[in-house]
């Protein structure tokens, strides 16, 4: 499953471009190739166990999916082409053990919702509220009610393929052809997953706003 | 300058963000971004928001007992 890279003859002196100091306060790994993997590691840790904890949205469960990760990694870490893309290569992993140790444990079915939200939804929520208007200066109403939301919960709310694409993209700063790599779907999935994840998210927060008083039931705007 | 409609604009407009379009369409978006009095804040509105999304989502470092385990673990590699 990891390993669909061909097979190619590691160059253990070969630098993967990007020098981070090695593991210490210990004594280092035996091998080259055990050295390499570990300045991987170390150089991946924190933006992994980020991206970890926001899939799925437990500190104990993204430390384990992080192990999972740096051990399947590691197992196929002869099968890495050195100069490549190594932080695409470690998602891609990443998502991979999640999968397994989570979608297809709980069997949660692949959401398939062609009910649209529409494009941008709080640009348009911004556009059509006239109290908000009223108010002055409605984009700066919304982007303060955004900063005081919590965000987090937000992101976390989103069924799962959508918030891999939205966290993939808007935070870990993927492009579209990566993602379709490290997920393993077609360009168009990408775009529609992190376009979707996008409106609902918008979504989310614009509910948020109402909930928390940061614009009032009146100033909501019109559904369209 | 060949003419772009708003409405391709907000449909573009998350693409021409994420830096996904052609160079030829990606500057048409950008002169009518620079020139429409609608699209132009709409651009600005949203830039803001994914900054502000990105702020408050912004990661944290991977715990110190995690660290540990997987130096331990790379000890044995």
């Amino acid at each position: 499953m990891l390993s669909r890279q061909p097979h190619v003859e590691r160059d253990v002196g070969t630098s993967l471009g990007e020098s981070r100091p090695p593991v210490v306060n210990q004594p280092s790994p035996e091998t080259p190739a055990a050295r390499e993997f570990a300045a991987l590691a170390e150089e991946h840790l924190d933006r992994l166990y980020g991206a970890a904890l926001r899939l799925t949205r437990n500190r104990d469960a993204a430390e384990d999916l992080v192990q999972e990760t740096f051990l399947k990694a590691w197992r196929s870490f002869h099968t890495f082409q050195p100069g490549s893309n190594a932080r695409a290569w470690l998602y891609r992993i990443l998502m991979n053990a999640y999968i397994d140790a989570y979608r297809r444990a709980d069997r949660e079915p692949e959401v398939v919702d062609q009910e649209d939200v529409e494009e941008q939804y709080l640009y348009s929520r911004v556009l059509a509220s006239e109290a908000l208007r009223r108010q002055g200066n409605p984009e700066e109403v919304v982007l303060q009610a955004v900063m005081d939301a919590d965000v987090e919960a937000a992101l976390a709310s989103l069924p799962e393929a959508f918030r891999a694409a939205v966290i993939l993209a808007d935070l870990e700063g993927f492009t579209y052809k990566e993602i379709a790599h490290i997920l393993e779907v077609p360009l168009g999935t990408v775009m529609s997953r992190l376009f979707r994840g996008r409106r609902l998210l918008q979504q989310a927060l614009w509910e948020y706003a109402l909930r928390t008083g940061h614009v009032t039931p009146d100033e909501k705007g019109r559904e369209p | 300058m060949s003419a772009v409609h708003c409405e391709e604009v907000v449909r573009l407009l998350w693409q021409y963000m994420d830096r996904e379009l052609d160079p030829e369409t990606s500057r048409r978006l950008q002169e009518h971004l620079r020139l429409c009095r609608d699209c132009g804040p709409h651009h600005e509105f949203e830039l803001r928001l994914r900054e502000v999304i990105r702020q408050r989502c912004a990661g944290q470092p991977a715990p110190e007992a995690l660290r540990r385990r997987l130096r331990a673990m790379l000890q044995t590699l």
